[in-house]
C-alpha cells in the first residue's frame, strides 16, 4: 500500500492529481488523505479529507512508501516509522503555500537517507515508477543530546 | 541497529582519576550485547568532563553548570537511556570479569525482579557489606546506640546490615546500595524515578522500598563483583556529613512511616548525639584520637534543627509544553526524554492528540493563524485563561502562533520561557520564532548559521536539532 498525505493545513491538488493518475496503472492499493479546499477529485485512490493522529501514523507505520508534500511532521513521522519518503515541495508561485521554505526544507532533508525528492510531477512519476525499490533510513536518529541537556538545566535553574 | 540493552549511568563529581579507571574497567570487561554508557557531570572542577570527552568519544557526555546532586544527575542520565535495564554506577568503582553480562541475564530471566545488586569489594578484595534493611526506627535505634558495634557477633543486634550473611547466596533484600545497582527500566518507568527531595543519602532506599510497594522483587545474588573503593564507614569524619545521612534517614521516616516516628528518629539521632560527645569527649580527656569523634557529634547536636528535612523545598517544576498541530507538535514531542522528569501537560489545537500523550494531561487550546488577525486576541485570553489557572513555571514551545501567544501570555503569569524554533525554518528564523525571540529567556535555534554570534546583542543559540 502507498500513502500520500498533504498535511492539514492548504490542499496540494498538484501532487494528489499526479499520483492519482500513476494509481490508475498502479499494482498495489493507494491511500490518499488530500486535506480540505482542493478542487481535484480522486478517482484511482481511497481518500479522505482528514485523519485523526493515530490512524495517520497507523496508516504511515503500513505503508510501503509515503509520498507528501516537504513537511517537517511527515518527514519525521516516515523517519521514525522506517518507511521510505518520496517529498514533493510545495511551490509559493502555484499558490500551494505561502512562503518557499519547503525548498528550504528539500535542500536540507533531501539529502537524507530514505528519503527522495521529486522537484517536480515528472520526477515524481519516475520514482512511483521504482517505487519497490526505494528503501528507509536504516538510523533511527535521536534528539541531540546538548538540546536535551540545555532545556533540563533550563528547567531545573532555581529563578 | 542492535536494540540496546544496558545503559550505565554514572555520576561525576571531582574525580577524574578514579572515573577513568571506572571507565577503562567497564570498557575492558564489556558485555557482550549492545550497551551505552552515560556520565553526568555535576560541574566538576578538576577536567572531569573534558578528560571524558578526550579519552572517552563514545560516552554520552552530560554536563551541568552546577553541582544538582545526586539523585536529580542520575534522573538526568536515565532520560537520556535507551537500554532496557540502566544500571547506577557510582564512578569510584570498577567492574570485575563478566559481571556486567552475568547482571543483565539474571535480570533477563528473572522477571519478577525489578532491582538487583550484585557482590561488592573493598579495595583490599575484602567483602563490603551493601544490601541492608529498611532504617526502621528499630533498626535505627540498634545503630546509633551503639549496641551494634559493642557486639559485633550478635545477629539481632546486627539486623540491619545483615552481618552474618557472607553475601555468597541469593537473597531478596530491602534495600541496595546505590554503588552498583541494576534496575529494570520498565519498571521505573510505573514506579518513577529517584526522589529528588533526597540530596545527598538515602535516595536508593526510598526508591528499592517504592519498588517493593509496587510489587518488584529487589534481589541480591553473587553472580559477580564489583570493587568499591570508598564506602567504608568510619567514626570520624565532618560533622556536615553525618547531619545529611540524618536528614536523609529522617525524611525516609517521615515519606513512609509518617510524623511520629519521623520525630521519634530525630529524638534518637539527637540523643545519640548528646550521649556521644559527652562519652567521647571524656574520652579525649585521655586519648587524644576520640576529640574529632567528640567534635563531630558535637557538631550535630549544634545544628539539629537541621536534621529536620526541609518541605516540598524541591517540588516537580510544571512544564507546560505547546504547540501547533503537524511537524511543530512532531518535534516537540521528540523532546520527551526532557519533559517526562516533570510535572508537564502538552497542549495542542488538535483533539485526537490527546491519546499520543498517555500519562500526561493534554490541554486544547484554540487553533489560529496570522491570516486571521480579529481572532488573534480571543485566542490569547483563552490561552492565558488557561496559564493562570495552570501557573506553570516553565512554557516551551516549537511554535507557531499559538505558541507564541503561550509564551507571551506565560511571562506575564510569571513562567520562564523557552522557544525552540522549528527545524523546518533553516533560512531564517519563522516569524513568530522573531517575535519570541523577545518574550522567551532561552531562545533556540536548530540551525548553526542562524544563532548568534559570540557577543552579538540579540539572537538566538544553537544547541542541536530535534532529528
Amino acid at each position: 500500500m502507498i500513502f500520500v498525505a498533504v498535511g492539514t493545513q492548504l490542499p496540494f491538488d498538484r501532487l494528489i492529481a499526479a499520483v492519482d493518475s500513476w494509481a490508475e496503472t498502479a499494482a498495489t492499493q493507494v491511500v490518499a488523505q488530500i486535506g480540505t479546499g482542493g478542487e481535484y477529485v480522486p478517482q484511482h485512490m481511497q481518500a479522505t479529507a482528514t485523519l485523526p493522529a493515530a490512524k495517520f501514523a497507523q496508516i504511515c507505520s503500513e505503508a510501503e512508501v509515503v509520498v507528501s508534500h516537504a513537511g517537517m511532521g511527515i518527514i519525521m513521522l516516515a523517519r521514525e516509522k522506517g518507511v521510505p519518503l518520496i517529498v514533493m515541495p510545495r511551490r509559493q508561485e502555484l499558490g500551494e503555500i505561502r512562503n518557499q521554505h519547503q525548498l528550504a526544507t528539500v535542500r536540507h532533508f533531501g539529502a537524507l537517507d530514505g528519503i527522495y525528492v521529486a522537484q517536480d510531477t515528472a520526477e515524481l512519476a519516475v520514482l512511483l515508477a521504482n517505487y519497490a525499490r526505494l528503501v528507509a533510513s536504516r538510523v533511527a536518529s535521536q534528539p541531540a543530546a546538548e538540546l536535551l541537556a540545555r532545556l533540563r538545566s533550563f528547567i531545573d535553574e532555581e529563578e | 541497529m542492535d536494540v540496546i540493552q544496558l545503559s550505565v549511568v554514572v555520576v561525576s563529581f571531582n574525580t577524574r582519576g578514579i572515573l577513568r579507571d571506572c571507565l577503562n574497567s567497564v570498557y575492558a570487561h564489556k558485555p557482550s550485547f549492545s550497551f551505552e554508557v552515560i556520565v553526568v557531570d555535576n560541574a566538576s572542577l578538576d577536567g572531569s568532563a573534558e578528560m571524558v570527552r578526550r579519552e572517552f568519544p563514545q560516552v554520552k557526555l552530560i554536563r551541568n553548570t552546577a553541582n544538582r546532586g545526586f539523585a536529580p544527575a542520575n534522573n538526568q542520565g536515565f532520560a537520556q537511556a535507551r537500554g532496557r535495564y540502566w544500571l547506577m554506577l557510582n564512578s569510584d568503582t570498577l567492574v570485575r570479569r563478566d559481571v556486567l553480562e552475568r547482571s543483565v541475564e539474571y535480570m533477563h530471566a528473572h522477571k519478577e525482579v525489578g532491582m538487583f545488586g550484585c557482590r561488592v569489594l573493598n579495595k583490599d578484595k575484602t567483602m563490603q557489606e551493601t544490601c541492608f534493611m529498611w532504617p526502621s526506627l528499630l533498626n535505627l535505634a540498634l545503630v546509633s546506640s551503639g549496641l551494634a558495634r559493642v557486639f559485633p557477633k550478635s545477629e539481632f543486634l546486627n539486623r540491619e546490615r545483615m552481618r552474618s550473611w557472607k553475601r555468597d547466596s541469593e537473597r531478596e533484600v530491602e534495600v541496595i546500595t546505590g554503588c552498583y545497582l541494576l534496575i529494570r527500566a520498565e519498571y521505573a518507568e510505573k514506579v518513577g524515578w529517584l526522589d529528588e527531595d533526597f540530596f545527598f543519602y538515602g535516595e536508593e532506599t526510598d526508591w528499592c522500598r517504592r519498588f517493593r510497594e509496587a510489587g518488584y522483587k529487589v534481589m541480591f545474588a553473587p553472580v559477580g563483583e564489583i570493587i568499591h573503593l570508598g564506602g567504608a564507614s568510619g567514626e570520624a569524619g565532618h560533622y556536615s556529613r553525618k547531619i545529611m545521612l540524618g536528614q536523609a534517614l529522617i525524611r525516609l521516616q517521615r515519606k513512609h512511616n509518617g510524623l511520629l516516628p519521623a520525630l521519634l528518629a530525630w529524638c534518637l539521632l539527637v540523643l545519640e548525639s548528646v550521649i556521644k560527645s559527652v562519652g567521647f569527649g571524656a574520652a579525649g580527656i585521655f586519648k587524644k584520637r576520640f576529640r574529632p569523634v567528640c567534635r563531630k557529634y558535637f557538631g550535630v547536636l549544634t545544628h539539629a534543627l537541621q536534621l529536620w528535612p526541609k518541605a516540598g523545598k524541591r517540588r516537580r517544576k510544571r512544564v507546560l509544553a505547546v504547540s501547533s498541530p503537524g511537524g511543530h507538535w512532531v518535534q516537540l514531542r521528540r523532546l520527551e526524554p526532557v519533559f517526562k522528569c516533570y510535572d508537564t501537560w502538552y497542549a495542542s489545537t488538535r483533539e485526537d492528540y490527546r491519546p499520543e500523550v498517555v500519562g500526561s494531561p493534554f490541554l486544547l487550546v484554540p487553533d489560529v493563524s496570522r491570516w486571521q488577525r480579529w481572532y488573534i486576541p480571543i485566542a490569547f485570553g483563552r490561552i492565558l485563561i488557561v496559564l493562570l489557572r495552570l501557573r506553570p513555571d516553565v512554557v516551551f514551545s516549537t511554535g507557531a502562533l499559538p505558541g507564541l501567544l503561550a509564551v507571551i501570555a506565560g511571562r506575564i503569569v510569571g513562567a520562564r520561557c523557552v522557544w525552540l524554533d522549528s527545524i523546518a525554518n533553516s533560512e531564517e528564523l519563522s516569524m513568530s520564532g522573531r517575535y519570541a525571540g523577545r518574550f522567551v529567556q532561552l531562545w533556540l535555534t536548530q540551525w548553526e548559521h542562524l544563532a548568534a554570534e559570540e557577543g552579538a546583542v540579540s539572537g538566538p543559540e544553537y544547541e542541536g536539532k530535534v532529528l
